[in-house]
């Protein structure tokens, strides 16, 4: 379905709407769930959306529909008129123009190769098979494989014309395993800009992780309460790593309401972490425009534990006096896209090997509730395995690691080379001095 | 009717043409209103639209879905064409003319959303917000919000039937950020209902609005919770929250019908103290989780999971009944976050039904333990039954009294062993308004319960 951007901006302009921004995004979704070796679901679905957004008299008019026919021009512009008679205070200038090139992120390949639904079936249904196979513990298998297709677009009437378009393939495998009386699960995902071969090469890496996380925590018992040191895996890093790295919003800092505000140039962690925003990378995150057209960038946000940079919007920038860098999330608000956490040459067991009595925890939950965004406070249930004179031991389970964000990135003695890819986060282990645990 | 009976027919029909038993197409519209005041001014007036419809053939164990915001014939045969692809046997099931099914709607509305000015909405949210800057000069910045939802859904199915529901929901919510200088605590609360603008007339959004920032002005002198397993009384209202993640998840169709849940096969038996009793009842009037017919056009119902620690009856759908064995029914609690997604069975208003015991009793009866009062939320492993929830508002108990504010703590166990360890449960039940999100998106769920007792559970704090 294709818009006709010149009639939506006529229109608004003949009601005074000015500036007038349009985003529309259009995208197609293939999926083929597995469950136990047998085909359970098949999706396929288009959708369309669009975001509008306009000045009337000094006010914000917002606007979003997914209903896109020849009276959806007239329907917008009616909305905006609306929404903006008691709207936002805003100013022309949290506009962008355009005028300024975009680096493309590697989210679009033109060597894609396409596939159907058969042959995302068949493909599900062998790694299905794999995973049934790989170890007598595994009861049930969940294998979700899915081709994503997308395009955005972004236009407005100060000159802004934005697009860009993605394509990649998921894969999703979760497990049950069960044994002497004990059931734990365990998942892993991996994601491929080219082709389902490379979802095929890289599924064996998938099965294995998922089905490590459900088998080693059989029977796994929680350790002793206190405070431990400790090695955060990867992507422990990268889930605590996200609500740290939210304090950054600019705004957030101008408001007052940030534990970051006034800080930069100044040390706010550890000297082990230099942390860069690769918005540019292959990643389902990465994107060569932010949400208010601007282009992404590249830029260190934190070096050697000195913060440099923070996240901003066209707003914030201006309040600063600063060049916005790509990071704006609407509303005047600030995100970073993707962060890349800097590894060192050290192994894990390396840094497994400074522990005499630690912990290794290799996955957190209950990010929806245990994290205070605005506190940096964490509680949060937690798994690993013990660390006993430099070696990773026993299983453990049923624990609740808790802490300040600030504090645990303070806290880090040492980065590892294990880097992996998690969206938007990319990131190796973290030794890190103590960390309280509460268990037995 | 969005889509002609003649469209419909013929696009059940083709969904039916490669061995589906069953094919369904349901509609939505849903309008939005967002009012929003942030940082001592309006932050966003914003409507929205989702607009759209699922298409879905069942066949024995195989589900094919399809979405679109296209509402032509010609995409709609379309979609329907490419979705059948995916059986490969012949028609067995032909789709009749189709009838409309009148619904009763179950939630009255007042006032609708349209009787209000949005002058006098933000008017109302800024004496909100006022009265929370004025609590303390310790508030730094106080939000206050009105979320309005109109929908409009029409489900079309194989058996011959169109089924319809206008569905209202109206929330307003306040949040706060305190600080003295040296820490940052926030504190929130939203009130929510299957209302129209009423609700707005019922909530006394300064009194809720200086509640919250005493809250979160306390919070910044809570010293840290304990960490250990301690006897824990739940308050009521989002204390609910605890049924919800432990027992909840794994009571519904998904869980129940994969035998992946640790109640799958336990129909009649004991599962849980004998003072727990628990319904999921949709048919609530004008509550935040209500239905006036599920998603896939079956009628809510009252469902008793639970009767005095007894195993009673699981959530179930069309698809997940006929899947453990068919001698099921499907209990009217199927739902879906909007038209991209596969409808499963998910909670409406699900509660812990009131007990006998005084709350005050029941908070004298602990010796040393803590006092949940507020909660963010929390998460669930429907496989192993280990939740985890966090509670934002707590105390110390000490002596039976209720003493020190802690700091936020989350709470963990499997599910299973937690139902065992309610040992009182109190005569105040009340039910608060949530969002939750799972297979099929984040729906609106009414969680509840009345103050309880749970003899040990691990408390997740930093201090000693």
């Amino acid at each position: 379905m294709k818009i006709n951007v010149n009639k939506y901006i006529q229109i608004a302009k003949e009601n005074k709407i000015t500036p007038f921004q349009l985003s529309y995004s259009y995208t197609k979704e293939t999926t083929v769930t597995v469950f136990n070796e047998s085909v359970e679901e098949q999706t396929i679905g288009n959708s369309y959306q669009l975001l509008a957004k306009g000045i009337v008299n000094g006010k914000l008019g917002l606007y979003s529909t997914d209903k896109i026919d020849s009276s959806t021009p007239k329907v917008v512009v009616e909305n905006i008129l609306e929404s903006s008679k008691f709207g936002k205070e805003e100013k022309k200038e949290n506009f962008f123009a355009g005028g300024k090139k975009y680096k493309k992120a590697k989210i679009y390949s033109p060597n894609f190769i396409d596939a159907s639904l058969s042959e995302l079936q068949k493909v599900a249904l062998e790694i299905s098979k794999k995973v049934k196979n790989a170890n007598p513990k595994v009861e049930k298998v969940e294998v979700t494989l899915t081709k994503v297709e997308s395009e955005d677009q972004m236009y407005n009437d100060l000159g802004l014309k934005a697009k860009e378009k993605e394509r990649y393939y998921s894969l999703y495998v979760s497990v049950i395993c069960s044994s002497d009386n004990d059931t734990q699960t365990g998942f892993d995902s991996a994601h491929s800009f080219t082709s389902l071969s490379e979802i095929k090469e890289k599924a064996d890496e998938v099965i294995s992780s998922a089905i490590k996380q459900g088998v080693d925590f059989i029977n796994s018992k929680p350790i002793k309460s206190g405070k431990y040191k400790g090695v955060l895996s990867p992507k422990v890093v990268a889930s605590l790593l996200g609500f740290y790295l939210s304090g950054l919003n600019a705004k957030s800092c101008q408001k007052h309401i940030s534990p970051f505000e006034g800080k930069l140039n100044q040390q706010i962690c550890s000297k082990a972490l230099t942390i860069k925003h690769t918005p540019h990378i292959e990643s389902t995150s990465a994107t060569s425009f932010d949400s208010e057209g601007y282009p992404t960038s590249d830029f260190i946000i934190i070096k050697k534990g000195i913060l440099l940079n923070y996240f901003h919007s066209l707003e914030t920038a201006r309040n600063e006096s600063v060049e916005p860098n790509g990071c704006g999330a609407g509303l005047g608000e600030a995100i970073g896209q993707v962060a890349s956490l800097m590894p060192s040459k050290k192994s894990e067991e390396e840094l497994f090997s400074k522990v005499k009595k630690g912990i290794y925890i290799t996955n957190v939950k209950g990010l929806n509730a245990g994290i205070d965004k605005q506190t940096l406070n964490f509680s949060l249930p937690c798994e690993g395995y013990e660390i006993i004179d430099g070696k990773v031991s026993k299983a453990t389970s049923m624990i609740i690691c808790s802490g300040n964000l600030k504090d645990l990135f303070n806290d880090v003695i040492a980065v590892s080379n294990n880097t992996k890819n998690l969206s938007s986060i990319i990131t190796p282990s973290l030794l890190v001095k103590k960390i309280t645990i509460s268990g037995n | 009717m969005k889509i002609s009976k003649a469209v419909a027919k013929d696009v059940l029909n083709i969904l039916l043409s490669t061995g589906g038993e069953y094919s369904e197409i349901y509609f939505q519209d849903r309008i939005t209103h967002n009012y929003v005041r942030r940082y001592k001014q309006v932050h966003a007036v914003k409507v929205s639209q989702e607009f759209g419809v699922g298409l879905r053939i069942i066949s024995g164990e195989n589900v094919v879905y399809g979405y679109t915001s296209d509402l032509s014939k010609a995409s709609l045969v379309t979609l329907a064409s490419e979705l059948s692809k995916g059986l490969n046997g012949k028609q067995k099931v032909t789709c009749p003319d189709l009838v409309i099914k009148k619904v009763k709607q179950l939630n009255k509305i007042k006032a609708p959303h349209s009787s209000w000015s949005d002058e006098k909405k933000l008017m109302y949210l800024e004496e909100g917000e006022k009265v929370a800057y004025l609590y303390s000069p310790s508030v730094q910045d106080v939000l206050a919000s009105l979320f309005e939802e109109d929908e409009h859904i029409e489900v079309y199915n194989s058996e011959g039937y169109i089924f319809s529901d206008d569905r209202t929901r109206t929330r307003i919510t306040g949040m706060v950020i305190a600080t003295d200088g040296k820490e940052f605590q926030q504190a929130s609360s939203g009130p929510g209902a299957g209302k129209g603008i009423e609700l707005l007339e019922e909530v006394d959004f300064k009194e809720l609005m200086k509640g919250v920032a005493k809250d979160a002005v306390d919070l910044l002198s809570a010293i840290d919770g304990p960490s250990g397993n301690y006897p824990v009384v739940i308050g009521n209202h989002f204390g609910g929250v605890l049924f919800h993640e432990a027992c909840g998840h794994p009571l519904e169709g998904n869980s129940i019908s994969h035998n992946t849940s640790p109640f799958a096969n336990k129909l009649n038996q004991k599962i849980a103290s004998d003072v727990v009793s628990a319904i999921d009842d949709g048919t609530i009037l004008n509550s935040w989780g209500s239905i006036s017919v599920d998603d896939e056009g079956i009628l809510p119902t009252k469902n008793q999971l639970i009767k005095n620690g007894i195993l009673t009856s699981y959530m179930l759908d069309r698809y997940t009944s006929k899947k453990i064995n068919g001698k099921f029914t499907p209990t009217g609690s199927c739902r879906r976050e909007s038209y991209k997604y596969i409808p499963t069975t998910r909670m409406t208003n699900t509660y812990i039904d009131a007990g006998s015991s005084d709350p005050k009793d029941i908070i004298a009866s602990v010796k040393e333990g803590i006092y949940c009062k507020g909660f963010t939320g929390g998460q669930v492993d429907p496989a192993t039954d280990q939740f985890m929830f966090t509670s934002d508002i707590a105390y110390l108990i000490k002596d039976g009294k209720i003493s020190s504010m802690i700091k936020p703590v989350s709470l963990i166990g499997y599910g299973y062993e937690i139902l065992k360890k309610i040992t009182m449960v109190g005569n105040d039940l009340s039910i608060a308004p949530g969002l939750c999100g799972s297979s099929s998106g984040t729906c609106f769920v009414t969680v509840g319960q009345p103050t309880l007792l749970v003899s040990s559970i691990l408390v997740g704090g930093q201090g000693e």
